[in-house]
């Protein structure tokens, strides 16, 4: 049950920037500016303060992908790379599998299939031509789905050290939501978004990755992949376009 | 991904040390149990329903090992460990070595009820939407909300009375 005030409750909306500008400006009028100040940096020191707590806490990932390992019979190897009958035979729980450990890990989705052959989790760099189609495949839903522009920046910042947004877009192109693809590094931030009706990823890693050169090997007439560097990162775009269409939209956060 | 999971398990034991346990067991059950998944999305959504199970477990286990404690003694080291890092020693007295305002956020956390302190976390950490809080946790969306702004309230009543006089960083 609710026991606020109404100006408790015009207090936490406007908190949680749940306001619109204009009930905003309304508010601002009622309340008086010290107590609001005062609300907004205790809040402010609270928010970090349980980030902080959460972001400390740890799993064993060493144990994880053992477990992973042990759980797909490879004992204590730490390369999955061949193939055979019994292997292959398991590609759908491999997958599954594969999604699991390497999301867990951070990994991407290193640990992948290619053409029957299994991936060694560390052969990360893969065709960022090939990890589109395998994401329409499976039908272009993004990790998370990011409607919150200081959220964005902040996946961007812990990922790869710069705080991004997107600048204004025309209606024909939105940002779907993110997701952690792999594709240049492990590091690697795709945005998931669409242009035209058309389904389009942008993946951003750091400029001078190791790996640009294996994701930006082509394999299909299908796509086209722009490159562009800016801000220290490296921007690949795989559109069925003829033009890139979200890159120019990234900018540094304020 | 971890910290949504972390999020959603410290909220339910209210303890670090169990919130660890509690995810890593549902890791390990997704290894075991070999399932397939179509999109992360959905990969995403059992995986935390997983971790909310395990850690719903977890706290019934020891709440059962609380309530068959008859020992008065025994009965205090047993809540003392279910709530963990309670700045707090039984004498009353605040640990000296426990001042830091993150401590004391901590020891607020415990003074809100589970389900809320999961949907605070899941916004404030995660940066979730009161959609996404929704469907993960099982309620409506107004409900997630009104308890995030509760809590919220809550813990800033709680420290705004602890940290007066001294600055907070």
């Amino acid at each position: 049950m609710n026991t606020n005030t109404p100006d408790e409750d015009q207090l936490e909306l406007y908190l949680d920037r749940m306001m619109s500008p204009e009930d905003e400006a309304i508010f601002k009028k009622s309340i008086d500016p010290h107590e609001l100040q005062h609300a907004m940096e205790l809040q402010s020191n609270i928010d970090d303060s349980l980030k902080r707590l959460v972001l400390q806490l740890k799993v064993d990932e060493q144990a994880i992908e053992q477990q992973f390992l042990n759980a797909n019979g490879f004992g204590n190897s730490t390369s999955i790379k061949g193939s055979s009958a019994t292997k292959e035979s398991s590609l759908g729980r491999w997958i599954g599998l594969a999604v699991a450990a390497s999301l867990m890990l951070g990994l991407g989705l290193g640990l992948w299939f290619t053409e029957s052959k299994i991936v060694n989790p560390v052969d990360l760099p893969r065709q960022v031509a090939m990890i589109y189609q395998e994401k329409v495949d499976a039908g272009f839903q993004p990790y998370y789905f990011c409607e919150d522009p200081e959220r964005f920046a902040r996946n961007f910042e812990d990922k790869l050290g710069q705080a991004l947004a997107l600048s204004e877009m025309p209606a024909d192109r939105r940002m779907v939501g993110i997701s952690y693809l792999g594709g240049v590094s492990r590091k690697t931030v795709a945005m998931l978004s669409e242009v035209q009706n058309e389904k389009v990823i942008v993946f951003v890693d750091k400029e001078g990755s190791p790996g640009i050169k294996k994701a930006l090997e082509s394999t299909s007439d299908d796509v086209n992949v722009f490159v562009e560097r800016k801000y220290g990162l490296v921007f690949v775009e795989v559109t069925p376009l003829d033009s890139a269409g979200m890159i120019g939209h990234f900018e540094l956060a304020q | 991904m971890q910290s949504r999971l972390f999020s959603i398990a410290y909220g339910i034991t209210g303890n670090r040390e169990d919130a660890e346990d509690v995810v890593q067991q549902a890791i390990t059950i997704a290894i075991q149990k070999n399932l397939d998944f179509n999109s992360e999305y959905q990969f995403i959504g059992w995986l935390s329903g997983t971790v909310r199970n395990c850690a719903l477990n977890h706290q019934r286990k020891t709440w059962r090992r609380k309530t068959q404690a008859t020992d008065p003694v025994q009965l205090v080291s047993v809540e003392t460990a279910s709530v963990g890092e309670s700045p707090i020693d039984p004498t009353g007295e605040i640990n000296p070595l426990q001042q830091s305002f993150d401590d004391r956020t901590q020891a607020a956390l415990q003074h809100i009820a589970p389900k809320a302190r999961c949907c605070l976390l899941l916004r404030i950490v995660e940066g979730l939407s009161y959609r996404e809080i929704s469907e993960l946790m099982d309620i409506p969306e107004g409900t997630a909300m009104n308890m995030v702004h509760r809590s919220k309230k809550q813990l800033r009543n709680v420290l705004s009375a602890s940290t007066e006089g001294e600055p907070v960083t």
